[in-house]
């Protein structure tokens, strides 16, 4: 009996939030089940009762078993579609011999008691008017026990056939458009993760390699509430960006607060900081497996001007409305102001009366927040949330930030900007396989010639 | 001088403060110091004597491990900062006394940061002392000159109206006409009735404009005076004036103070 | 970082979630099962024919008296979903062994260890040191390819059989002369799948593989079949540096690439980043019936809401899944001596039976349990010299009891003999349809 590949599903370990997505499972599996108790068996399928002494002999479908071999094909048209109707034949070395004629998806089945040399004939002559085929013989070694394929390239297409459509541009203008695109929506959900490194840089002087935990983090919160609890995206990521938040806040209000408080050197807090994002990884594995959890609730077409999804367009204007807001909130108010002021210098603005413990902890409260909706969104468009997600792009952030230059919010807009379009665009020129090598390459040569960063300032010193 | 009503007591009564940055290493050693209100104050002597300490140390920057810092009769010692602050007690550090990257309205902001709702009234009787920053005010603090960030500093620390304003060596690092243009604003801040103490590097100018004067010596007080006195005390020009006085004021432009 | 290290699941595999073992359980009791094997005749399903726990060896015993098995299998970890699969199996040809007289007329004992995955390589190093000082018999396992190689030196330099049911890198072909393993390697499911492929009508074959030996190899074997049987491959072929990391998550300029070279048909040849292929596939408007997984992805999507409808889809996986009959054994046992635990995905079960049940056999001919006396019989057994062939193993150790020492023991996972490289000289290779979004209809299972 054999049976459908089910999921490489690790036992869901966030129980509570679980049992709602198993009940449904199992509905909907269920419902499979009456169809899987009627699948083929491996042994023998009684495909044929006539008792052929001939060692070929032409099937609808092929289904391999220990004693038997198939030669199997199907012909397609250039559009891809199947020939119906074209007369396939196929012979031993010796007199044996078969013909088929293809069905409505084109496709045609020998099986072959014995292992040989068989010679596969296409009668052109059956071909629908348009079509062509290139080669009409082909010759196959075929085995007992296995399926080998035959093929014949056809060109042209039969009327009535139509073209697929795909919405992928096929012009390099098209393409570098949408490649373009693609690296600014990148850039954007970047920028929201690593405008918060770059303010935790800059206020505490602290390299925060837990952050891209902080990204993961908000995805699976996107996942809980949206997929597992069933609440509307919109809903599920704000409560995301919430559960972010509170957990900046917490964070600062045990760890970081009272390590500052002990004036622990920032290495030492560096090194907090990647256990930390370590022992996250682990919680998030024992929570969630290791596989992808998706938040989306269904599959949007590419669209519009940039080629992009939907959930794209929107999760790039979320991104741009808050990332202003979180500038505006940094330049024009007077708790934005002392933010910056403590991350230009600490002690002044301690002497200036602010309570820089206070801001700071408002600082890892947004940023743990920001990271989160990057994480939500993230997930939205990249088609789901893993728990080594986050510390894919920790690099990229950490790019960005140092590019834009460090400790500066704009910086890491404009760096993340820049990171995400050279790594999409760069696939242009070259393999997939070194996208982010490009953009680490740019950011070395960037810092050779602007040690400061894009927008660093040199400092008048005296 | 201006004398306040109803308040005949030191403004800043520190009393035998022991303190330092190494555990068991005391930079002070039992240094008191008084600042009457309205009163300029210099602290003056060798370098390493404490002077800087000893101003760190009123302002909570430095640990204090044993005596008392009262301001107005209130204790005050080991304060954080946005409390002494609150309290009425400015601070102009020596180096990095500006934020670079913020305007320098927002400088000011930052200075009133306690106390926002002033912000405008503030910024009118500072813009008065300092017509320079009013030009400038949107220009970023981090471009600005040596004498104008430290007016910047100055004027930042003004902005709560504190009842003592405390100088880390406002001249250093600043050409002559400058460190002139510096001790004639100190004395003007100081004509409004704040009581300044400031710790200095150049002791003859130092002690031409104040009230009076400390001579600190490896943590420990040695002289006390009025600056005249101590300007015209042969045992204090010997030690700590000497006769190379007019040199070192003009090698100070040069000097990167430590 | 642990991020940048994927874990190098040689394996990752067909399994089943929680709910659909149960749902399976009921469709087997229901559908009467199809008794492909001949002795498990537990038909009816109840846990009555459940046998108990072998005991776990004390660590006293002569390892050359008595058949110490050690199992060193996915407790933990990635591929932690395969483990019950693995213990039930080897449990079940354990407590069989034992019921039908042991080995060499000794019970057989085990010690159950974890391997964990590569990410925590440390777990799988501690627990292999523990088993050889405990001087097991053999050892069963591991499951993930990675983990074998990373410990495999110090079992060889040790001198014990290390016999893996789930094992498919091809690098682990000869390893060891110490190592044997029942799971037919990649090269062979990449010829089935590539012959599948081109079946189907399709002659220009894109492949979004990820940088990872798994990945790679399986798509040379792929691309070899595609080739050999006329297409060709236009994307991720081999020396084309198409590759995309295993750390990739944002998968918008690779689909934009495959498709961008017009294949007639995509094979992804990844694991979990699957599941942010097939969305970014669907947004780019790919018809989801010219898609190929492997076995590494053949898995159920139902619960991935943001995965398309894969209707049509195939792929492919190694070995075979074993028949109800033994799955309601195997979860009769392990529900028995697990403590009601319930085994979700059943990959690998029938081969790590099979591993367990050779290697007991290849002893009882030798007369010991050594390691040595194990390592020598193992090829026989698995009929390298044609030897009679018998079923089970009661049926086995009687005919060696009756003087035949030439046996060959034709078990659940239908594999051919070892190969000197002591790999499976065929095996099987399942092909399955997509129906929504699970791989539920069974096309064919082909020799390889």
């Amino acid at each position: 009996m054999r049976e459908p590949i089910a999921p490489r599903r690790r036992a869901h370990r966030i129980r509570l939030l679980g049992i709602a997505l198993l009940a449904a499972a199992g509905v909907s599996l269920a419902a499979v089940a009456p169809a899987m108790a009627a699948t083929p068996s491996p042994t023998p399928t009684p495909t044929n009762t006539v008792v052929q002494s001939a060692t070929i002999t032409a099937v609808p479908q092929c289904t391999v078993d220990p004693a038997l071999g198939c030669v199997a094909g199907t012909l397609n048209d250039g559009n891809g579609n199947g020939v119906k109707g074209v007369t396939i034949s196929m012979s031993d070395a010796g007199s044996d011999a078969a013909s088929t004629v293809t069905n409505a998806e084109g496709h045609f089945a020998f099986k072959v008691s014995q292992n040989g040399l068989y010679t596969l004939t296409l009668k052109t002559s059956t071909l629908p008017s348009g079509v062509k085929a290139a080669v009409t013989q082909r010759k196959v070694q075929a085995v007992v026990g296995a399926l080998r394929a035959a093929f014949f390239e056809l060109s042209g297409s039969f009327k009535g056939s139509k073209a697929t459509t795909s919405t992928v541009p096929t012009t390099f203008i098209g393409t570098a458009g949408q490649l373009a695109a693609q690296g600014l929506l990148l850039g954007l959900l970047l920028a929201l993760a690593s405008i918060g490194l770059s303010l935790i840089y800059g206020t505490t002087g602290l390299s925060n390699f837990a952050h891209a935990e902080q990204v993961t983090l908000g995805g699976f919160m996107a996942y809980s509430f949206g997929t597992v609890l069933g609440l509307p995206f919109i809903l599920a990521a704000l409560a995301a960006v919430v559960v972010g938040a509170a957990s900046g806040y917490l964070q600062d209000r045990f760890i970081w607060g009272p390590l500052r408080k002990r004036g622990l050197g920032l290495t030492q807090l560096m090194v907090v900081t990647i256990g930390l994002s370590f022992a996250a990884e682990y919680v998030f594995q024992y929570f969630y497996g290791s596989q992808v959890q998706s938040v989306s609730s269904g599959v949007q077409l590419n669209t519009g001007p940039l080629n992009i999804t939907p959930a794209a367009y929107w999760s790039m204007l979320v991104s741009i409305v808050v990332l202003v807001l979180v500038g505006l909130a940094l330049q024009r108010t007077r708790i934005g102001r002392a933010a910056r002021a403590v991350s230009d210098n600490r002690a002044l603005a301690a002497a200036s009366g602010i309570d820089v413990d206070r801001v700071i902890r408002l600082v890892w409260t947004v940023a743990m927040g920001l990271a989160a909706l990057s994480g939500a969104l993230y997930a939205l468009v990249y088609g789901g949330i893993q728990w080594s997600t986050g510390v894919q792009i920790l690099l990229l952030l950490f790019a960005a930030v140092t590019l834009g230059g460090l400790g500066t919010a704009f910086g890491a807009l404009v760096g993340s900007i820049v990171i995400g379009l050279v790594v999409q665009l760069s696939t242009l020129f070259l393999s997939n396989n070194v996208k982010y090598a490009t953009a680490l390459f740019i950011l070395i040569l960037v810092l050779v010639f602007r040690p400061q960063g894009i927008l660093g300032r040199k400092e008048r010193v005296g | 001088m201006v004398v306040y009503t109803g308040n005949d007591g030191p403004v800043i009564d520190a009393q035998h403060l022991d303190a330092g940055y190494i555990p068991g290493i005391n930079i002070l050693n039992d240094c008191s110091l008084q600042a009457y209100p309205g009163e300029l104050i210099g602290i003056i002597g060798p370098n390493g004597a404490g002077k800087s300490t000893l101003l760190k140390a009123l302002f909570g920057l430095v640990n204090i491990r044993s005596g008392t810092v009262l301001l107005n009769g209130e204790d005050i010692t080991n304060f954080k900062a946005n409390r002494l602050v609150e309290a009425g007690v400015g601070f102009v550090p020596q180096t990095n006394n500006v934020f670079p990257s913020l305007t320098i309205e927002e400088n000011m902001q930052m200075g009133l940061f306690l106390r926002p709702k002033k912000l405008s009234e503030r910024l009118e009787a500072i813009y008065d002392l300092f017509p320079v920053l009013a030009q400038r005010r949107s220009q970023r603090a981090g471009g600005l000159s040596g004498g104008e960030r430290q007016s910047v500093a100055m004027a930042r620390a003004l902005m709560m109206e504190p009842k003592v304003l405390l100088l880390d060596e406002p001249s250093a690092g600043l050409s002559p006409v400058r460190q002139d243009e510096t001790f004639i604003r100190t004395r003007k801040i100081n004509r409004t009735g704040v009581t300044v103490v400031m710790v200095e590097q150049n002791a003859r100018r130092c002690l031409q404009i104040c009230d009076r004067g400390y001579v600190l010596d490896q943590g420990r007080n040695s002289y006390t005076g009025t600056g005249h006195e101590l300007a015209d005390d042969p045992k204090v020009i010997e030690l700590y004036l000497g006769t190379l006085a007019e040199d070192v004021e003009n090698l100070t432009e040069h000097e990167q103070p430590a | 970082m642990p991020g940048y290290l994927r874990p190098r699941r040689a394996l990752a595999v067909v399994a089943i979630g929680a709910t659909a073992a149960i749902a399976l359980a009921a469709c087997s009791s229901s559908s009467g099962g199809s008794p492909s094997a001949s002795t498990t005749s537990s038909a009816s399903a109840s846990s009555t024919t459940a046998l108990a726990a072998v005991s776990t060896c004390s660590g006293s015993e002569d390892n050359s008296k008595t058949f110490k098995l050690g199992t060193f299998l996915p407790l933990t970890g990635s591929l932690a979903s395969l483990g019950p699969a693995a213990v039930a199996g080897s449990g079940q040809a354990l407590s069989d062994i034992a019921k039908a007289g042991g080995v060499n007329g000794t019970a057989p004992c085990v010690i159950s260890t974890d391997s964990s995955d590569t990410d925590h390589p440390t777990i799988g190093q501690q627990n292999i040191k523990k088993l050889l000082a405990d001087k097991v018999s053999a050892i069963l396992g591991a499951e993930s390819s990675g983990v074998t190689e990373s410990v495999l030196k110090t079992v060889d330099a040790q001198s014990t059989v290390m016999f893996s049911p789930a094992n498919t890198d091809d690098a682990l072909t000869g390893a060891s002369k110490w190592y044997f393993r029942d799971a037919p390697p990649n090269a062979v499911e990449g010829n089935a799948l590539g012959q599948q492929i081109v079946q189907d009508g399709n002659s220009k074959v894109g492949i979004l593989v990820f940088n990872d030996p798994y990945g790679t190899n399986l798509r040379n074997s792929i691309q070899k079949a595609v080739e050999g049987a006329g297409g060709s491959v236009v994307y991720g072929a081999q020396g084309k540096n198409q590759e995309f990391p295993s750390t990739e998550t944002n998968f918008t300029s690779e689909v934009s690439s495959v498709i961008g070279t017009k294949p007639d048909a995509i094979v992804i040849d990844a694991f979990d980043q699957t599941a942010q292929i097939l969305p970014a596939l669907a947004s780019a408007g790919w018809d989801m019936k010219k898609v190929y997984f492997v076995d590494g992805n053949l898995n159920d999507y139902t619960a991935t809401k943001g995965v398309p409808d894969l209707t049509g889809a195939k792929g492919s996986t190694q070995g075979v899944n074993p028949s109800d009959a033994l799955k309601a054994q195997l979860s009769a046992w392990y529900a028995k001596n697990q403590n009601g635990g319930k085994i979700s995905a059943f990959g690998y079960a029938a081969e790590s039976y099979d591993a367990v049940v050779i290697m007991a056999l290849a002893a009882q001919i030798a007369g010991n349990s050594t390691p040595a006396g194990i390592q020598a019989n193992i090829l026989p057994v698995t009929g390298s010299t044609n030897g009679t062939s018998c079923k089970t193993y009661a049926d086995c150790l009687a005919l060696i009891k009756g003087g035949n020492k030439n046996i060959h023991y034709e078990g659940y996972s239908g594999i051919g003999a070892l190969n000197a490289g002591h790999d499976p000289s065929s095996g099987y290779i399942s092909i399955y349809q997509y129906v929504g979004k699970a791989p539920s209809k069974f096309l064919n299972s082909v020799k390889g």
